[in-house]
Order: C-alpha cells, then sequence, then structure tokens
C-alpha cells in the first residue's frame, strides 16, 4: 500500500514537472495585482506585470535605461517647459489597432480624472494643470497635452521637470485603448477585453494565483521578444516562493527572504542577485508631539545609538547599505550625509549618550517611546533590534506596537497616537526629488507632521531650476536642511533581491529593478553575456 | 426527512441573519479603510471612490443595502479586486476549496476508520498500541508544521511533487495540500472509531453473535460498523466545516488560490463584502453540514429518525 | 481542522456512587501513558515557571549581537542557540512556554465557566427558558468562529486578553450541551428529589449536588479543552496573528523555526518538540482520565 503511494507520487510528480518547462518564463510576483488598469494600479506587483503589457511613450533597457518607446524621438523646448514627442507609425495595439497620439491624449487625461479614482494622478503633477484637475478644481481636458497630429504629441509643463521621461515610463503614462475603455468601462482589464500595446497580451487571470500572459504578435518588435509566455505567479509567502524556486517551479523570484540570505549565498550562489535599489527604509518620528516635537538633540541621539552596521550586515545581510541621508545614491548626485556619520561606533554612542543626558534625560529618568511597525517578519525583527540598541546605549525604555498595514497606515496618518514609526519609500523614477518631495509640508505622504518653510522654500527653488547641474546643487541643499532638523531616522538603503534560473539570459541587475520579459530568453549553451550594468546618464 | 430538510432550512434564517449583522458590524467597527493607502488619496479622489461603492451612505442605509443585495443572491464588488465581483471570486475560490476539503476528509475518514478499526480488532496488542501512539502524535502535530516539512521532503529534496501553485485539471499540486489538511483529521478518526468500535464490540447484540458462532469479520462489517460509525459521522461533518478555516493556513503555505486566501487577503485589505462574503459563505457550508449529518443519522440508525 | 472540534466526550451514566472518584484515581493510576504524561507535565511547568529562569543567564529579550543564528551548545551558555538577532532561544522557549500554557489554561477556564453555568442553568431549571437557551446554542453552532477570530484579530490588534476570551468564547458551546445533558438527567433523580423535599433552595441543590455530580466530565473536558487552546493559539500566531513582541509563545516560535527551517532547522524542532509533546501529554492525560471515571471503556 505504502509503495503503491509512493509510486504514485513519483508518476504524478514527473508529469508534473514536464507541464512546466517549455517557452514560458515563470516569475514570483509577490501579492496578487490588485488591478490591471495602468491608470489605477500603484503596487509594485502590478507593475510588473503592466511594464510587460503595456508600453509608455518612453520605455526602458534590461539595465532599466530610459529609451524610445511608443516615441521613436523627442526634443525639449529651450526653457524645458515644452516636449514634443514623435511617434513610431509601427506602434500597434494587440487588436491591430494603430497607437496614436489621441490615444495618451486619452489616457493621460483619464489617469488625472479623480473620476478614474487614480492613486497616482499626482506623478503627472509637473503637466500643466496636473494638480488642479487632480484636486477637482480644473476639467481633465485642461491638461497640458495636445495631439498635433496622429504621430505628433506635445506636452507642456508649467516648471520644469527633467526628469519628464522617467515619469512617462511609469505605467499612470501608460496608454489604455480608448474605444475599450469607452465601451466596458473599468471591465476593459478583463482577460479576453483587455487590448495592450507592450510585448504581451492578457491571457488569463486566476486570483490569488497567477496572470499569464502571451506574446503580442501585433508589438513593433515582436521578432525580438524571448518567451512565447510569462506567468506571474502570486507568492505572497516569501519561504514558499524560495522552496517552488529550489523545486525549479520559477525562473525569477520576487525577493528572498533576508533571513536566508547567508544560507542561499552558500547553496544557490550563483543564483542570487544582490543589487541596489531605489529606495531607503527610515523611522519617521512624529514632530507634532511630545517627545520629539522642538528636541532636536533628542532625535540626533536616537539617530546615533542606532549600529546601522549591525542592521545591514548582521540582521539583514541582503546588500542593504546603512543610510546616513535619505537620498539612495544615484549617479551624479551626492547626497548629504549627517556630520556625525564619519564617526566609529564608539564615539557615536558616547555623542548619542551626550545628547541624550542634554534633552533631559538618564537612567534613572528614562526615556519611554512607543516603536510602531507594521505586521512583517523583517520589520519586525529590525525594530526588535533598533529598540534593543536604544535600551543597551542609552537606557531608553520602548514599547513595541505591532498592527496590521491598513490599521498602521490609519495610526500613522492620524499623527495622534505615533512617536515614532516605520516607513520606507521606493523612488518612482530616478530622480533625488522623488525622495525629497515626499517631506515638504504638502505632501501626502509626509506624516511626520514636519512643516518646515525653509526646507520647502529649499525644495520649491530647486524644483523651478531648469539647470541640471544646478538643481541637483539646490536639492543637495535641501537635503542638509532635512538632516539638521531630523524629521525621520534613515535605516538603511534598500537593495533587491532575486533568486534568477541561471539558464535565463537577457536578466540585468538595476537600481530600479524594471526587468521587462521582452529582454529575457533561455540561454543558448554558448551564450555569453556581460553580468552588470553601467549606468548611463 | 423532508420535514426535517425544510425545517432546518427555516431555522436557517435567523442564523444568517446574525451572521450577516455581526459580520456587518465587525467589519464597520474595523480601524483602517478599503482605500487606506501609505500616500494618502487626494479628497476629490477619495470622494470618488467613495460614492463607487456606496460608502458615503449612511450606516445603516448601507446595511440594508447589503441586506437586500445578499437576499437577491449579490455579495456585491470586491474592494481589492475592483473589476470583480465577491460573487465572481467565490465562484472561482469554491471548487479549489472543495477539491482540497473533499479529498483531505475523504482521505481521512477511509484510513482512519480502517485504522480504528484495526486497532480495535488487535485490542491491547502492539499494533493497537503502535497506532494508538501515532494517532496521538498525529493530533498533537498540527497541518502548518507538516506543510513545510512536506514541501522540503517531497518538493525540494525529493523533487516528486510540486512545492506549491495552482494548475486547473491536475492532481500533482493538489497531494501535498491534501496530506497536510488530512493528517491530523485522520489520526482524530482513528481513535475516535477504535473508541466507538470497542463499546460496540462490547454491547450484547455483539457478544449473542459471537456465542452464535458468527465469524469475527462478518461480525465487525456487518453489525458492529454501523454503530460504530456515529461518532464518527457526528465529528465528520462539523469537521469538514472546520476544514474551511484549516485550509486558510494550507493555502497560503501552497498558494493556492481558495476560498481560505480570499478570506485572509480580504481581511488585511479590507475587502469589507469580501469578508462578508466568504463568511457568510462558511456559515452556509456549516448550516448544510450539520443537516447532512442529521440525514446520515437517520440513514445508519433508524430509531433516531422519530426523535427528528 | 481538528482544533475547531471539541470531543464530544463520551456518554457517561451519572454515578450517585461517593466512592467513584477513589476507584478513579486507582483506575488513573494504573494507566501507565497516563502516569507519563503527568510526570511530564510536572517536570514541564517546573522547569516553565520556577526551574527555567534560573538555569538560563539571558533575559528572553536580550539580543546577544555576537551570537547570531548560533547552534545548540554549550557555547556562551546558549544551550539550545539563538534566533536571527541572536536571542537565546532556550530562554525564548521558557518565556513563550509559560503563555502558550497560559493562554491554553486561562481559554479553558474560560470556556469552562461560562459552559458549565450556561449548561447547568439549563438543564437544571429545563422547561421553556431550557428550550431557549439551546435554541441559542443551535444558533450559535451554525456561525464561523474561527473566522471572527481571525477578523478580531486582524482588526483590532493582537491583545493577550483578546486571545483567550476569544478563545475561550468558542469553546463554550459543547461544555454547555454536555453540561445541560448531565445536568437533565442528575435532575430527576432520587437524592435531588429528596433535597428538594427537605426544603433545599435551587441555587443549594446545584452547589451541593448537581456540581460535584458534574465534576468527572467538566475535568476530562477541561484537560482536553487545554490542549485544543494551545492549538487554536499557535494556529492564531502562525498567521502572524499571535501575541506582540517582544513576548513570544510556542505558536508564533514554531512559525519562526518553520520559515527558517532549512538554516536553523532546530529553532522549528524545539519549540515544536516541546509544544508536540505537552499536547500529547495532555491528550493522554485527558484519554486516562475518561478510562478511569467511566470504567466500561476499559
Amino acid at each position: 500500500m505504502k509503495r503503491l503511494i509512493i509510486l504514485a507520487c513519483l508518476l504524478i510528480g514527473l508529469a508534473s514537472q514536464a507541464l512546466g518547462a517549455g517557452q514560458t518564463l515563470r516569475r514570483g510576483n509577490g501579492a496578487d495585482p490588485q488591478t490591471l488598469d495602468p491608470g489605477r494600479a500603484q503596487g509594485v506587483p502590478e507593475s510588473n506585470i503592466l511594464r510587460d503589457l503595456f508600453e509608455g511613450l518612453v520605455t526602458e533597457d534590461a539595465c532599466g535605461n530610459l529609451i524610445p518607446g511608443v516615441a521613436q524621438s523627442w526634443s525639449a523646448s529651450p526653457d524645458g517647459l515644452t516636449y514634443t514627442f514623435q511617434l513610431r507609425p509601427t506602434a500597434r495595439w494587440s487588436n491591430g489597432d494603430p497607437v496614436t497620439a489621441h490615444d495618451f491624449v486619452f489616457s493621460l487625461r483619464r489617469t488625472v480624472d479623480p473620476a478614474t479614482g487614480s492613486l497616482y494622478g499626482a506623478i503627472l503633477e509637473p503637466i500643466t494643470n496636473a494638480r488642479e484637475i487632480v484636486a477637482g478644481k480644473a476639467k481633465p481636458d485642461t491638461l497640458g497635452i495636445e495631439a498635433l497630429d496622429a504621430h505628433t504629441l506635445v506636452i507642456h509643463l508649467h516648471r520644469p521637470a527633467p526628469f519628464l521621461p522617467g515619469i512617462l515610463a511609469h505605467q499612470a503614462a501608460f496608454p489604455v485603448h480608448p474605444s475599450t475603455v469607452v465601451r466596458y468601462g473599468l471591465d476593459f482589464v478583463k482577460p479576453g477585453r483587455l487590448v495592450s500595446n507592450g510585448a504581451y497580451r492578457l491571457k488569463d487571470w486566476v486570483m490569488q494565483s497567477h496572470v499569464l500572459l502571451e506574446r503580442n504578435a501585433a508589438y513593433w518588435d515582436d521578432a525580438h521578444t524571448g518567451f512565447d509566455a510569462v506567468r506571474f505567479e502570486a507568492t505572497e509567502d516569501i519561504y514558499s516562493e524560495l522552496k517552488r524556486f529550489r523545486a525549479g517551479e520559477l525562473d525569477i523570484t520576487d525577493t528572498v527572504p533576508s533571513m536566508q540570505i547567508g544560507w542561499v549565498k552558500a547553496h544557490l550562489g550563483r543564483a542570487l542577485h544582490i543589487a541596489p535599489y531605489l529606495g531607503v527604509y527610515y523611522y519617521g518620528l512624529n514632530l507634532t508631539r511630545e517627545p520629539f516635537d522642538d528636541n532636536q538633540a533628542l532625535r540626533l541621539a536616537l539617530a546615533l545609538a542606532i549600529d546601522r552596521d549591525i542592521l545591514t550586515s548582521k540582521i539583514l545581510h541582503g546588500g542593504e547599505q546603512p543610510a546616513y541621508g535619505f537620498v539612495p545614491p544615484m549617479p551624479g548626485y551626492h547626497g548629504a550625509t549627517f556630520p556625525e556619520a564619519r564617526m566609529n561606533r564608539e564615539e557615536r554612542w558616547q555623542k548619542a549618550r551626550e545628547l541624550y543626558a542634554q534633552s533631559g534625560y538618564s537612567l534613572q529618568r528614562p526615556l519611554e517611546v512607543e516603536l510602531l511597525y507594521n505586521t512583517q517578519s523583517d520589520h519586525k525583527i529590525l525594530a526588535v533590534a533598533v529598540a534593543q540598541m536604544w535600551q543597551q546605549v542609552l537606557g531608553v525604555r520602548v514599547r513595541l506596537i505591532n498592527q496590521e498595514w491598513k490599521v498602521f497606515l490609519q495610526t500613522r496618518q492620524e499623527k495622534r497616537d505615533t512617536q515614532v514609526f516605520r516607513a520606507g519609500w521606493i523612488g518612482d523614477y530616478r530622480d533625488p526629488e522623488t525622495f525629497l518631495s515626499i517631506l515638504t509640508s504638502w505632501h501626502e505622504m509626509n506624516d511626520t507632521g514636519y512643516a518646515s518653510p525653509t526646507y520647502d522654500n529649499a525644495l520649491e527653488k530647486a524644483m523651478m531650476e531648469p539647470d541640471a547641474t544646478k538643481r541637483f546643487a539646490l536639492l543637495e541643499q535641501a537635503e542638509r536642511i532635512l538632516l539638521q532638523d531630523l524629521p525621520v531616522i534613515p535605516l538603511f538603503f534598500y537593495s533587491s533581491k532575486h533568486l534568477v534560473n541561471p539558464d535565463l539570459g537577457g536578466y540585468r541587475d538595476n537600481i530600479m529593478d524594471h526587468h521587462l520579459s521582452r529582454w529575457m530568453a533561455r540561454r543558448k549553451p554558448t551564450g555569453q553575456e556581460a553580468p552588470i550594468c553601467s549606468p548611463s546618464s | 426527512m423532508l420535514s426535517l430538510i425544510l425545517r432546518r432550512l427555516l431555522q436557517a434564517i435567523p442564523t444568517l441573519f446574525l451572521l450577516i449583522t455581526i459580520s456587518f458590524a465587525m467589519v464597520r467597527a474595523a480601524p483602517g479603510g478599503p482605500f487606506s493607502t501609505e500616500r494618502a488619496l487626494p479628497p476629490e479622489v477619495e470622494r470618488a471612490l467613495q460614492a463607487r461603492y456606496h460608502l458615503d451612505e449612511p450606516l445603516p442605509q448601507q446595511y440594508l443595502r447589503y441586506l437586500g443585495s445578499v437576499v437577491r443572491g449579490d455579495l456585491g464588488p470586491s474592494f481589492r479586486y475592483e473589476e470583480y465581483s465577491v460573487n465572481d471570486l467565490i465562484a472561482q475560490g469554491i471548487p479549489v476549496t472543495a477539491r482540497l476539503g473533499l479529498f483531505a476528509m475523504a482521505l481521512a475518514l477511509l484510513v482512519g476508520i480502517g485504522l480504528g478499526i484495526a486497532a480495535a480488532w488487535w485490542h491491547h496488542s502492539t499494533v493497537d498500541r503502535l497506532f494508538m501512539l501515532a494517532a496521538v502524535t498525529g493530533i498533537s502535530v498540527p497541518s502548518f508544521v507538516l506543510a513545510p516539512l512536506f514541501i522540503l521532503l517531497f518538493a525540494v529534496l525529493w523533487h516528486w511533487l510540486p512545492a506549491g501553485g495552482y494548475a486547473p485539471g491536475t492532481i500533482a499540486p493538489m497531494v501535498l495540500p491534501v496530506l497536510a489538511l488530512a493528517l491530523p483529521q485522520m489520526a482524530y478518526i482513528a481513535r475516535l472509531t477504535r473508541g466507538a468500535m470497542l463499546e460496540v464490540l462490547r454491547s450484547p447484540f455483539i457478544r449473542t453473535a459471537r456465542a452464535k458462532g458468527l465469524g469475527m469479520r462478518l461480525i465487525l462489517l456487518r453489525h458492529a460498523l454501523r454503530p460504530a460509525l456515529i461518532p464518527v459521522l457526528s465529528y465528520a461533518g462539523p469537521a469538514l466545516a472546520g476544514l474551511l478555516s484549516g485550509s486558510v493556513v494550507v493555502e497560503q503555505i501552497f498558494g493556492l488560490p481558495g476560498i481560505g486566501r480570499f478570506f485572509i487577503q480580504g481581511a488585511l485589505n479590507r475587502d469589507y463584502t469580501l469578508v462578508m462574503g466568504v463568511t457568510i459563505l462558511a456559515g452556509v457550508v456549516i448550516i448544510l453540514m450539520n443537516l447532512l449529518v442529521d440525514l446520515a443519522y437517520m440513514a445508519l440508525d433508524p430509531r433516531l429518525g422519530a426523535r427528528g | 481542522m481538528n482544533e475547531m472540534n471539541a470531543p464530544a466526550a463520551s456518554k457517561k451514566q451519572p454515578n450517585t456512587n461517593l466512592g467513584l472518584y477513589g476507584g478513579a484515581w486507582l483506575r488513573l493510576r494504573e494507566n501507565r501513558w497516563a502516569r507519563w504524561a503527568v510526570w511530564v507535565l510536572a517536570i514541564l511547568l517546573l522547569l516553565l515557571f520556577a526551574v527555567g529562569p534560573l538555569l538560563s543567564p539571558y533575559a528572553p529579550d536580550h539580543a546577544d549581537w555576537d551570537h547570531i543564528l548560533v547552534r545548540p551548545g554549550l557555547m556562551a551558555s546558549h544551550y539550545l542557540g539563538t534566533d536571527v538577532i541572536g536571542r537565546d532561544l532556550f530562554a525564548r522557549i521558557m518565556q513563550g512556554g509559560r503563555i502558550s500554557l497560559m493562554v491554553g489554561f486561562a481559554g479553558a477556564l474560560v470556556s469552562l465557566l461560562i459552559g458549565v453555568c450556561y449548561g447547568a442553568i439549563a438543564g437544571f431549571v429545563g422547561g421553556r427558558l431550557d428550550m431557549f437557551m439551546m435554541r441559542l446554542v443551535d444558533l450559535l453552532y451554525a456561525l464561523p468562529f474561527m473566522f471572527f477570530v481571525i477578523l478580531l484579530m486582524v482588526f483590532f490588534g493582537r491583545s493577550f486578553l483578546l486571545i483567550f476570551v476569544a478563545i475561550g468564547a468558542i469553546n463554550w458551546l459543547d461544555m454547555a450541551r454536555i453540561v445541560r445533558g448531565q445536568a437533565m438527567s442528575l435532575r430527576n433523580l432520587a437524592f435531588i428529589e429528596a433535597a428538594r423535599v427537605y426544603g433545599q433552595s435551587t441555587i443549594g441543590i446545584l452547589v451541593r449536588h448537581v456540581v460535584p455530580n458534574l465534576l468527572g466530565v467538566v475535568l476530562v473536558y477541561a484537560t482536553m479543552t487545554i490542549p485544543q487552546v494551545m492549538m487554536i493559539e499557535a494556529f492564531l500566531s502562525f498567521l502572524g496573528l499571535g501575541v506582540q513582541e517582544p513576548l513570544t509563545s510556542w505558536g508564533t516560535l514554531i512559525k519562526e523555526g518553520a520559515d527558517l527551517m532549512e538554516v536553523a532547522p532546530y529553532l522549528l524542532i524545539f519549540p515544536g518538540g516541546c509544544f508536540a509533546l505537552t499536547v500529547l501529554c495532555f491528550n493522554m492525560l485527558g484519554d486516562g482520565l475518561r478510562d478511569a471515571l467511566d470504567p466500561k471503556e476499559r
């Protein structure tokens, strides 16, 4: 009996393995997508799929560098306020219709229209009137975008934004097929209806399981598409994902559990890809209440008492970089750091203790503080670790509060109960502004209550500066002000961690962590490729 | 029999009403809303979303609206999967969870009853002791410890079975989840069967049968099995409904797109309608299972029929 | 999931013989498995609540940065090794065990209190009240409580108190039914009638006669409920809904261990082993008690 069962298992197992192979790329994709509507999507899992389904005016190569997409070329006016795009005449929707400038006008207006319910309309802010439309103060058709003819598109900005091409590669600026959207309303994204213009089109979506894409034969560059199909698996449980990769069921994983990096390095070293990722992990401090309002010394003391090297090398050990500034390293921008960053551990702790005493606390009268984080194993471990450091170095008594994501967000946004809270930010495009702007007094992400006119002005000045070099210098000044005031304690800059099947060609590590499936193919045994991306401007 | 069914269905109405009311109250009292995002929504956008889901109406009106649509069999639109209705999601999840639960229960019943009979047959022997030790151990090891162990052994080390995922129409991805779900149940059923069997074997009518010189096998299968199955049955009904919540963990670990996973995701994402829909579904399943158990009782023991 | 379904305690005839418990005690002592279970549980309780904390030099939440993921051994006196931030596993198992057992006992107690009161009143008073109370139980039976508990935990946080109140609230239904059945059959027995004739009040009869006679069933049931409650707690912990850091429980430790079972198998084996052993002992003790109180079973 028992032997029979084992035999049966064996047979089923063999059969299932034969099914998995072939010309399908199998990608672990974290959470199940919420929607495949480019105008309304917000999370990373959605955008991974959308980059395969759709193509914006600008797109990305395997290294995450911006390259012409539907627009084959573009030019900016000398004042940096008008961009003109020449669209590719060969660009086609998956149903054969040509992709026109009018489609983009329709789609971008749709994204900023509050009635669409888009969460990312704000990203188009540099475009004339975008902010007003999102706020309901102007009509969507006043958006600064116009089609001169079917293949010429003009975008007007209300301020210089040299990073505009980066925004246009974001899903919020992807085109949608106007007549399908008009016909089906929100339902246009369902399998069988969705018309897309990227290298792939939607075949099937089994919720909580997978999204299946197949080759879009109408795509203008279809000849270079490697895989016939791409299967995005919902892999919420990162530990199961790792096991599935080891069982040969996935070609790319969404991430690697940081607690297992050491083991993975030893056993699956060839498949492990770790690269810097455009994001910062930090603790926000609530400046609207005690103990952190009006107490810069205390904030700095807490920031200095954290040993970031332990966090990154002993706990996470997945290539994260200790953060002493707020903006992750990126080409051309030399971020600021707080001055004590150059001290060694002992000096830093000494300074921290001095500042702590100076702000009126001591072992007899310790600071009691609540640290809020959202339920997730890495956040938990980091919170426990930081709490231990504060306790061991300064004698701070920390109470850990763990809340589930949606509750956590509400608590954080209310700014009433929080004292210290976990936060993180991933850049939408490669520019310091996407990070620095979230701590301005007007930004929706600013849950610290930090409202400094000096900082706001410094950033505003940088935002109006047309010259790229001068602009970066101004942004750097703003970051320095931020680190002086310290409304947040940066902990580390993220890294992206993936396991990639060594037989997969065309996969490149990059800081955006964007990996379009169209660049990948099963590697021919002889194929040799350059392993690293060189950062271009 | 028909009257029993009818009466039960009538009794189910207040239960379901209570169920809907409790879950509505609970879901609405919860902090955090379905549209809470890290980047606070522009007020205009939030207003548009609220209006789309009628969240701008006063609560009592929303409650009545929901009650009305449930009566019509419509569980409302999902908040998380913006283009889909809760009916769509449940229709997609039911086959997965049902297959998982039914296979697991069938396996548990088949093997569990078999082991229980064997243990009772060889009462006080080494076989009995061994089986029962295994059974108590089986009860003590929860499925969330078994599942990762199975994945490690059968999928990662030996490559016999997939570690997770779902492919409609294939059996392979279901084997490990079914096993993980079935084993603790199997252990419990084996114990239950053994106990009931021993009790029956000691009863006078079996002793009479034995005195008549009937063979042991005949006694076991013809006379003892039926009464011995009654406690197993009364356990199996609610247990099957209980598998629904058990599959929450198993579906999570194996990445199966079933009801349990929708429930957890719904709760985490404040998908009000999805959470309420799954809860109502779970209530309906329990009611149906209880009815089924009663019917099976009648079939197994006609005397119970009169009492109804 | 079996932890949701209470075992149907065997239908025991009410025994009016006062020597019942004496005989049962003897029979229990003869049961080898039950004897072992009692010993193991006694040692465990002693270890967890009295001796254990003295054996380990570490606080359960102390992070030892220089000894992260140390394997079990005598190194730096981390006998059972350390976790991902260098916390001593032995100290954590001690703390987790205390919490798991406390949740188990408290949950069982809550369900017992509600169930016994409810069932005794319904069964003893009888009549229309009984009918109403039992209809309510039937109604509640059809509610998917596990789903409610999960919702409660997700929405309102993981407070210690909430966990066992919620768990206790699930489990009392079975207890109520069993106790009610017992109370009903006791109600009509001669000695109760006699007490009534002598003019004892209803409360007095309940306290003096009914409750002691229910004790056996209740004891068996309580022993069986403790491991069930521990299971539910572990189940919730596995979904990430258990107790708050820096506190821990066996369920939470198992979850952490299961995630890292390839890297540090001892993180799963020790807490998992302790948990399984404890549940096993309670189950065996429960079996033994049932057999002892119900000689027919043997």
